[in-house]
């Protein structure tokens, strides 16, 4: 019996062994059982740069100025689609606004209007300013590309790289475009801060610019209105400036001339002066500034009491409601634009690097 | 003490492998830790600094169970920014108590237009969705979602119900256990080994032990002991077969068990007469009564001992019919001549049962008979 039982205890022992070798390389096949001997994955870089004492925070990640921009497109490109302003209201604001609001009234009435807003896409470019600040409001400075449509007639629309000025007035409010501007081609953005720094927004009346940012707005209105020989004039770059060729002075001068050769009456003259919307000014952390503001250009067409009327149609009627010979008609277009404004001690002059302009009113 | 060695490496292959399979079951600790947030005021807001989250070890996560129910990640400037004026909780971990504790933060009043006041002048709260504050954000459904949150300094998490409505009851932090155990599969390993080598080394110790028993020569090859165990035990087994008593021969059995075994044999047979079956029985039943010594009906009268086994005391003179028809049947196999004896063994003893029902108990006991065998070569030890 002795042998028996040790001869069932050796088979058992035997049978254990083998069950649990099975089981053994089953087993072996879970990473989860073995020690990992590759090595702990070196430490990840932090997500968002960690803020160091002394510096000065920065409140939006480019992930979230991303987030931002995607979600300022869709409201564009739902306004353009169907024209209503009421899709971007809560997106857009100010002159930014009131262009689009202007120009989407135009083209309801107007469809064949040869202005079409340059879209607004999601893509960002390289040029970013954030102001560092821990409350509100707070403002970014973004630069998206645009992309080439059709107006009215099919003709493919200039696509040009948009500067968005964006601010965020109160933590539950949205970021708002306030400023949309056209990028100028062919200028080089001047160098700044990289946008992980953050930068300064600069308040009206600082003195180390070249011009304070309250007046650059008006000193340009004043070269508008005037011509590019008044003295306001003098640090601006007026190379190959966008407007004073046809708006502004020369915009009377050439009306005049063919209401002249059409032996018509009419009188022409403009007035031109900074807009009521706020300036922003954001330092490049580089010497200089860049400043957004808006210029407000009164176009007045005045019979001046003699028997040829300026005929109130299209735009004009759309805007304004008002059609047929008028006496007087005031169009008002809105330059939105931005400036390089470089320190004083840099020598450079000022730069005008975009602007969009937009009939934006119209009255008598 | 040979088997010392042995039994050691069976235990510590033992522990080993109950130490590496412990570690993939009752030793592994849970899978996920959850402390429930649902249900700790009536705010329609929490928030949870993210640090806070890392004083329970794993990954942790938001889960938000029902619809609309909204979690989002900010830096946590922002979120408080956005709370501010809203009457809010702010959630601290308790890992002690494994709980999470809730302190009420009651709204600032507006400082400007954006909000509106309800009669109260608590402001009302809005929809936290959509804010150009949030890094991310995730909104719940009736299953159940999860968003993981990476510990990060100052980030901060807002949880959000249903509109006004508190967090629901489902609102929880859940943190993800790591469920790697890298010493299993060594553990399991050494194990699986010490039981290998614990059984050879058994296996060497037991034919060691076993070598004395065989003859010295004529055994070659490995674990001679072995073969001495497993070999000789087929050849030793026969022998015992042969030399042992066969079960069941009378050489076993009590006289007065067979003799019993036959008398009731004999006392059904007359039963069954008398009820006057099947000829074939009534034939066997006749021989029985005449007590003639005629062979047939003996051998009869032993066959019927045999079937009547089963039939136990109940089966009186109803069953009689049935066994007697068996009888008849297995006659022809019946030894000629053996029975003889045996039966007038019985028939010494008939006296005492010649009803049926006394009968009853006779076959019982004769179970434990098996006449077709024994009688052959026995019976005659018995004969008179």
């Amino acid at each position: 019996m002795r042998s028996n039982s040790r001869r069932h205890t050796g088979r058992r022992a035997l049978l254990t062994g083998i069950g649990l070798t099975a089981m053994l390389a089953v087993s072996g096949c879970s990473a989860n059982y073995w020690p990992d001997f590759s090595g702990s994955p070196e430490a990840t870089a932090e997500a968002e740069p960690a803020e160091t004492a002394g510096l000065a925070p920065v409140p939006v990640s480019e992930a979230q100025t991303q987030k931002i921009i995607d979600r300022i497109a869709l409201a564009a490109a739902e306004g353009d689609e169907t024209l209503d302003a009421a899709s971007i209201e809560s997106r857009f604001k100010g002159d930014a606004l009131a262009q689009r609001t202007a120009n989407y009234k135009i083209r309801s009435a107007v469809p064949e209007y040869g202005s079409v807003p340059a879209t607004i896409t999601n893509e960002m470019l390289g040029y970013r300013l954030v102001q560092s600040t821990e409350s509100w409001p707070r403002t970014l400075f973004v630069t998206v590309a645009s992309e080439a449509g059709t107006d009215a007639d099919g003709n493919a629309t200039d696509a040009p790289s948009l500067a968005l000025v964006l601010t965020q007035r109160l933590p539950q409010a949205e970021f708002r475009v306030s400023r949309v501007i056209a990028l100028r081609g062919g200028l080089e953005m001047p160098k700044a801060a990289p946008a992980e720094e953050g930068t300064a927004l600069l308040s009206d009346d600082i003195e180390s610019l070249v011009l304070k940012p309250a007046d650059v707005g008006a000193a340009y209105a004043a070269i508008l209105q005037g011509g590019a020989d008044v003295a306001e004039a003098e640090p601006f770059d007026l190379t190959d400036d966008p407007l004073l060729d046809s708006y502004g002075k020369a915009w009377a001068d050439q009306a005049k001339e063919k209401s002249d050769a059409d032996e018509k009456t009419q009188s022409y003259s403009v007035s031109v002066a900074q807009g009521e919307e706020p300036i922003v000014s954001f330092s490049t952390g580089a010497g200089g500034a860049l400043i957004a503001t808006t210029v407000l250009e009164s176009q007045v067409v005045d019979s001046a009491g003699g028997r040829y009327k300026p005929q109130a149609e299209g735009a004009v009627s759309a805007l304004s409601g008002l059609t047929g010979q008028q006496d007087k008609i005031v169009r008002q277009v809105a330059h939105q634009m931005l400036f390089f404004v470089p320190n004083k001690e840099d020598g450079s002059k000022i730069q005008l690097l975009g602007v969009t302009s937009e009939l934006v009113g119209a009255g008598n | 003490m040979r088997y010392v060695l042995a039994i050691v490496a069976l235990a510590i292959s033992g522990v080993l492998l109950l130490l590496g399979i412990g570690q993939r079951t009752f030793l592994a600790g849970p899978s996920e830790i959850v402390y429930s947030i649902g249900a700790t005021g009536d705010a329609p807001y929490a928030v949870i600094d993210v640090e806070e989250l890392t004083k329970v070890a794993g990954q942790a996560n938001v889960v938000m169970r029902g619809e609309g129910t909204f979690a989002a990640l900010a830096n946590t400037r922002d979120a408080e920014a956005w709370l501010e004026p809203f009457d809010h909780v702010e959630l601290t971990v308790d890992a002690k108590a494994r709980v999470i504790e809730a302190t009420t933060v009651r709204g600032e009043a507006p400082t400007n237009d954006l909000l509106a006041t309800d009669d109260d002048g608590n402001v009302v709260p809005i929809d936290p969705r959509g804010s150009d504050l949030w890094l991310a954000e995730r909104e719940g459904n009736e299953a159940g979602t999860r968003m993981a949150v990476e510990p990060a300094a100052d980030q901060s998490v807002i949880i959000a119900g249903t509109d006004a409505e508190p967090l629901p009851k489902g609102t929880a932090l859940v943190w993800v256990q790591d469920r790697a155990t890298p010493l299993a599969g060594p553990l399991l390993a050494a194990g699986g080994l010490f039981a290998a080598l614990g059984a050879v080394l058994y296996l060497l110790a037991f034919d060691r032990d076993k070598r004395a028993l065989g003859p010295r020569r004529g055994r070659r090859g490995p674990l001679v002991g072995v073969q001495n165990v497993f070999g000789g035990s087929k050849r030793r087994g026969k022998q015992a077969a042969a030399d042992a008593p066969k079960r069941g021969s009378l050489e076993n059995t009590p006289d007065g068990i067979a003799g019993g075994a036959a008398a009731g044999v004999l006392a059904e047979g007359q039963s069954a007469s008398t009820a006057g079956a099947e000829s074939a029985s009534t034939a066997g039943a006749e021989s029985a009564s005449t007590a003639g010594a005629e062979i047939d009906a003996e051998a009869v009268v032993a066959e019927v001992v045999v079937d009547a086994e089963p039939v136990d005391g109940e089966a009186a003179s109803a069953d009689t019919g049935t066994i007697d028809a068996i009888v008849v049947e297995e006659v022809d196999d019946v030894d000629d001549v053996a029975p003889v004896e045996k039966v007038e063994a019985a028939e010494e003893v008939a006296g005492d049962a010649h009803t049926a029902d006394d009968v009853a108990d006779g076959p019982v006991d004769g179970a434990a008979t098996e006449p077709d065998e024994d009688t052959g070569n026995k019976g005659d030890g018995n004969a008179k």
